[in-house]
């Protein structure tokens, strides 16, 4: 039985550019439960973005084109409604909070019209009944003195209250998907706290599910339960968030962890990944990871991995761990 | 650790003493007649930097590290206090006579693709203090260049390469082999990690640290990212709204934090700890606006310990003093 809200199988979304073609997400496969949290990690360009756009249908065509596989909400395939039956999905059932309130926000319209909006086209509310539910939203993230902010402009907010707007305005017709793509990447320690904090209860409260996007593995092992770690537009590992933390599989996972200023540890010099991320339109033979990987073997430079089941119960792209490969077609995981 | 080398540095070796400085800029009154109001970014900050230290300095966005940066290597006019850099009073220096003085102050930017000239080919940028400076022929230059570049873990056949060629971490290097060339003594490094990816950051970070030993250098550390500062700094200022409100050695500013607001800056960060209870808001509100300070201590609009006596915490500003030997921290109740 499915009880997946989400599944994502082999999904390839590549950029035709002058500079010839850029191979953003390839072969993608997740899936997320009801009520669950997944994060996707990884560094920049490592195809995290594109896989939140591609599944909100909002890659742009062109020169960005979903290629290949399946994109299934509650087993409905996304990729396959038109495009009026897709609208419907987003806003309503799929919502998402963007890095920049302020440049997300639009500059001329009052926050209460900007909440308004998708309650009133998803659920044909009145403009009153809207505007009362734009209070009702302000008041549940945490915005003081919700009747008189639902007049204010977004410049007249702080960076966390205009996150919180923004939450509001993806949560006011209570989806059943909510893409989080780096929400607090912008906004200092102690208001990511407030914010990743209201994120969790609200997703509780109203048992939605959470695609969180974030570079910080903190970010991530806080509030998911699940994790994908993404490299140059493939998954490298997938698995329980606190598997793969305390006992990476990958040697991309564990060289990520080991870069990461810890303050218990004390080390005087730093983990260091030696090179950098490979250019999606240039991307090396075999391993995408293997120039910089400490690990590596022959078989690496020559044979792309497949995405297998490790010993340890995981989903794993690596050499390392090709003993009787079960490559990943359905994601049935246990 | 760290607090044992602090004990054991003597007067002669302090490189930078701030006393009471403060940079206010000057904002336009709301209503007419009621005087010039001030954003305060920098409030009497007092403290001293040895040499071949690291001083880390953290806080939020908008709480003055990067103005305190760039005031203290006169690259702004500070408002009030004093500035003397290697036995010097240069708070009043004018441009001709910090000229000769910039060779020793340098400041490295935390955006790598803005603070470097894009039509200048990447040599010629590293080249540029050297012009400025008026030292070495062209020949010596060139050779200077490709020891920098080398040092700063660049291959010097990219020379004459332009900056859109290369990687943020690779253009971070390029930044720091500009602030290198005149071997100065003290360097600002204001986030320079803060742009680039985990797995280059540490690459940065350990080019930093290996330059210090190497060259004997100086560091101010800007950086919003606890973790980071940690790693590198000897000791730690916190700050709030312009003021240090912290002081110490690295490891008592984050085992045994004295200040309510370093307290809860440091269980604010995300843990990669699955056993511990889950992250939850240290601290209700935004910062206050820099131009209305509240009377009092900068952070009793959000203590949790104001409440203990807020009357005073309301009214009186707490002065930074020495709690135990070498730590310091502006608040009434802390020690």
């Amino acid at each position: 039985m499915n009880t997946n809200l989400l599944d994502v199988k082999n999904l390839c979304t590549y950029f035709y550019t002058d500079e010839g073609v850029v191979y953003a997400l390839d072969g993608v496969s997740f899936s997320v439960k009801k009520g669950e949290t997944l994060g996707i990690v990884g560094e920049s360009g490592s195809g995290k973005s594109v896989a939140a756009l591609s599944v909100m249908r909002l890659v742009q065509t062109p020169p960005g084109k979903i290629v290949s596989g399946e994109v299934l909400m509650n087993g409905e395939n996304l990729l396959k409604l038109s495009g009026k039956e897709m609208r419907a999905v987003r806003g309503g059932k799929i919502a998402m909070i963007f890095q920049e309130p302020m440049t997300a926000l639009n500059p001329v319209y009052t926050i209460g019209s900007q909440i308004m909006e998708s309650p009133r086209i998803h659920r044909g509310l009145s403009r009153r009944q809207a505007r009362r539910v734009a209070i009702e939203m302000l008041e549940k993230v945490g915005i003081p003195l919700p009747e008189k902010r639902v007049d204010d402009y977004p410049h007249q907010l702080s960076g966390g209250m205009r996150q919180r707007a923004m939450i509001a305005i993806a949560l006011c017709c209570n989806p059943e998907l909510l893409i989080c793509d780096e929400p607090t990447t912008a906004l200092d320690v102690t208001i990511q706290a407030q914010i990743l904090e209201l994120i969790n209860d609200l997703k509780k409260e109203m048992n939605t599910s959470v695609l969180m996007i974030t570079h910080d593995l903190g970010v991530v092992a806080q509030v998911s339960e699940n994790v994908l770690v993404m490299y140059a537009s493939k998954v490298m590992e997938y698995g329980g968030v606190k598997e793969v933390f305390t006992d990476p599989c990958h040697p991309y996972t564990k060289a990520l962890l080991e870069s990461m200023p810890a303050v218990e540890s004390g080390r005087e010099r730093l983990h260091v990944i030696e090179g950098m991320v490979p250019s999606l339109s240039n991307r090396p033979e075999g391993c995408l990871f293997h120039p910089r990987c400490e690990r590596r073997m022959e078989i690496c430079k020559t044979l792309r991995p497949e995405l297998i089941m490790a010993p340890a119960g995981r989903w794993v792209r690596c050499w390392l761990y090709a003993s009787g490969p079960r490559t990943l077609g359905s994601i049935e995981r246990g | 650790m760290s607090e044992n080398r602090d004990k054991n540095v003597s007067e002669a070796e302090t490189l930078l003493v701030l006393e009471n400085l403060r940079k206010w800029y000057a904002v336009k009154s709301a209503r007419f007649g009621t005087g010039r109001s001030y954003v305060k970014a920098v409030n009497d900050v007092s403290l001293t930097i040895r040499r071949g230290e690291t001083l880390g300095v953290v806080g939020e966005s908008g709480c003055g590290k990067t103005t305190l940066g760039r005031v203290m290597i006169r690259l702004l006019e500070p408002t009030g206090g004093r500035i003397e850099f290697d036995g010097r009073d240069i708070t009043h220096y004018d441009e001709k006579r910090l000229r000769p003085l910039r060779k020793d102050m340098q400041i490295i930017f935390q955006d790598p693709y803005s603070s470097l000239d894009p039509r200048m080919t990447v040599g010629d940028i590293i080249a540029e203090p050297f012009v400025f400076q008026n030292l070495y022929t062209q020949a010596e230059r060139r050779e200077k260049v490709r020891e920098l570049m080398e040092m700063c873990g660049l291959d010097p056949i990219y020379v004459r390469r332009y900056p859109h060629e290369f990687s943020g971490g690779q253009r971070q290097r390029v930044g720091i082999a500009r602030s290198l060339a005149l071997t100065p003594k003290l360097m600002v490094c204001d986030e320079p990690v803060s742009a680039l990816d985990v797995s280059i950051q540490s690459q940065i970070i350990n080019l930093l640290v290996d330059l210090q030993a190497k060259v004997g250098l100086t560091y101010l550390f800007i950086s919003h990212n606890l973790n980071v500062v940690y790693h590198i700094s000897n000791r730690i200022a916190v700050m709030y709204l312009g003021y240090v409100v912290e002081l110490a050695g690295r490891e008592d500013v984050y085992f045994h934090a004295a200040h309510p607001y370093t307290q809860a800056l440091i269980k604010s960060i995300p843990k990669i700890e699955f056993d511990a209870p889950p992250l939850r808001a240290q601290l209700k509100g935004d910062l206050p606006s820099p131009v209305n300070l509240p009377p009092g201590c900068p952070f009793s609009s959000r203590c949790p310990r104001a409440r203990r006596d807020r009357r005073r915490c309301e009214a009186e500003i707490p002065l930074l003093r020495e709690i135990s030997p070498g730590h310091h921290a502006a608040c009434h109740f802390a020690g």
